[in-house]
């Protein structure tokens, strides 16, 4: 057992010597996880599609850094019971999924591990300003093969079967065959990418960020917004495949690929992410009138 | 004052430790090169019972679009077509990796047909009598137009044969617990028509086709633990 008072002074030494009592965590979670984060920039994160998981790490670093007063600043008082079954379990599981390829295990096991380490090393009170930035690391890990196999074949015949039920509503010249739309003389293959299951798991990530950074509003308004992203998120595809399929339709095959499919993706995004600032704005309007109602 | 907390450090010790672990435990034992190379174009013959090989139709290929990921993930691929003496066709497409590894699944069918315009009709999971004992496959009907084609595939890992993917997981890991890489093999029959007329075309298709294989090249391609 650990003596109690060695660590007794963690929450008052200065900024330098804070590096020197943390250098040994962050040796071993360097020796842990850059091999992780090597093959993930490798294999998932070099497609076009997954550019949000490096963007993700970025701002889960941001956060720890933004919360670190009130980290540092916590009460010293170790739960070296609980953090150590938070250590342990993170780590067999890191050690299976990196020894077993179970990319799962291996990046999830970064959440056990953290809420372990601070656990012993600072106890309950520090874990509470780092909780979410630790929780938030969830989005990095990558969806298993047959979940998104599943996932992108339905959804990409939903894709399919909106876009072309709102054409041809509005009276243009579409057919579809399975994932197939032909439009006019253009025939359209609905890949992968444009299913939307990347922009979903992107703006969920983005959307959920966005109602921890606003902070204090009422359970009701926070839950409405976070039940709003996922259905945003896949109008805003359907809005993408429309366009493009426009686009082809007007000024011909070549200008529905390459730029213009990008520019698409981004215009998505940005629209999808406006639209659930709008829905919070409008939340905001009606939830305080109700509650203004209430008191009057 | 202690700058170096004894529990930071045990900490940092416990993960480095893990990290060895997991070094240690990769299973770098590979199955494939172990046994004897596996040559597909050689070991599936061009003529059998009264089957031949048919030039006329081309099995589906796979999606330009994927094939860049499929050389990485496949060592080896055949696509044949072959027609018998009443004119029957079957199409056989074969992917053989000796390093299946989560990031290299194979590709099914069920994926890489609606990849290129098809639907999937109907998909179930059923059993098929190889001649040599029963294995457990899936049986799709994908429809593009007019064109309506029955296919029925299964995948092999090392041993075992499956078309579950969590029970292929839990097989590859009891491989790699031992510290062994499985080999594996995706085996794809299909034909065009009604299904009512195809599946028992390309059940005898796939019987005739195993009865000629010797019993060593018949293991890759339906595992050793067969029912």
């Amino acid at each position: 057992m650990i003596p109690q008072e060695i660590h007794s002074s963690a929450s008052s030494l200065s900024a330098g010597s804070r590096w020197v009592f943390w250098s040994p965590v962050f040796l071993g979670l360097a020796a842990l996880y850059l091999p992780t984060y090597f093959g993930l920039t490798n294999t998932v994160w070099s497609g076009d599609e997954s550019v949000h998981g490096p963007i993700v790490l970025m701002i889960i670093l941001w956060l720890f850094w933004h919360k670190r007063a009130d980290f540092f600043q916590a009460q010293d008082k170790p739960s070296t019971g609980s953090g150590s079954v938070f250590l342990v379990v993170g780590l067999l599981l890191y050690i299976l999924g990196r020894s077993q390829d179970i990319l799962i295990f291996e990046v999830g096991s970064q959440v056990p591990v953290l809420i372990g380490t601070v656990l012993i090393c600072r106890g309950k009170a520090a874990l509470k300003p780092y909780l979410f930035p630790i929780l938030f690391l969830v989005f990095l890990v990558p969806l298993p093969g047959f979940l998104v196999d599943a996932l992108t074949t339905a959804l990409k015949h939903q894709v399919s079967d909106v876009v072309e039920h709102t054409l041809y509503w509005l009276g243009y010249p579409i057919a579809r065959s399975g994932v197939t739309l032909v439009i006019g003389p253009y025939q359209l293959l609905v890949a992968d990418a444009c299913s939307g299951i990347n922009s979903m798991f992107s703006l969920s990530a983005i959307g959920i960020l966005y109602i921890y950074l606003k902070g204090k509003q009422s359970l009701l308004h926070n839950g409405l917004l976070l039940a709003s992203i996922l259905p945003i998120a896949f109008m805003a595809n359907i809005g993408r495949v429309i366009a493009l399929t426009l686009i082809t339709f007007y000024f011909g095959d070549n200008a529905g690929q390459e730029f213009v499919h990008d520019f698409a993706a981004i215009a998505e995004f940005v629209i999808a992410m406006l639209i659930l600032f709008l829905t919070d704005y409008v939340l905001g309007l009606i939830i305080v009138r109700r509650r203004r109602h209430v008191s009057s | 004052m202690f700058l170096l907390s004894i529990r930071a450090l045990i900490v940092g010790l416990v993960m480095i430790v893990s990290s060895g672990l997991a070094v240690v435990m990769k299973p770098m034992d590979r199955i494939a090169e172990n046994g004897s190379k596996i040559n597909l174009e050689t070991m599936i013959p061009m003529r059998f019972s009264d089957w031949q090989i048919d030039e006329t139709l081309i099995p589906l290929e796979v999606d330009p679009q994927r094939l860049a990921v499929l050389n990485r993930i496949y060592n080896q691929t055949l696509s044949r077509t072959y027609v018998n003496k009443k004119g029957e066709r079957v199409m056989l497409s074969i992917a053989y990796s000796g390093d299946q590894r989560d990031s290299m699944q194979v590709h099914k069918p069920e994926v890489c047909y609606p990849a290129q315009g098809f639907n999937i009709v109907k998909l179930v999971v059923g059993m098929f009598d190889t001649g040599f004992g029963e294995i457990e496959v899936k049986r799709l009907i994908a429809t593009q137009g007019k064109r309506v084609e029955p296919i029925t595939y299964w995948i092999t890992i090392g041993d075992a044969v499956t078309v579950n993917s969590l029970k292929w997981k839990l097989t590859q890991l009891k491989y790699g617990l031992t510290g062994k890489v499985p080999d594996g093999m995706l085996f794809r029959v299909s034909s065009l028509g009604d299904e009512k007329a195809a599946y028992p075309v390309q059940e005898n298709f796939t019987k005739h086709l195993l009865k000629a294989l010797s019993p060593e090249d018949r293991k890759y391609l339906i595992g050793s633990n067969t029912l």
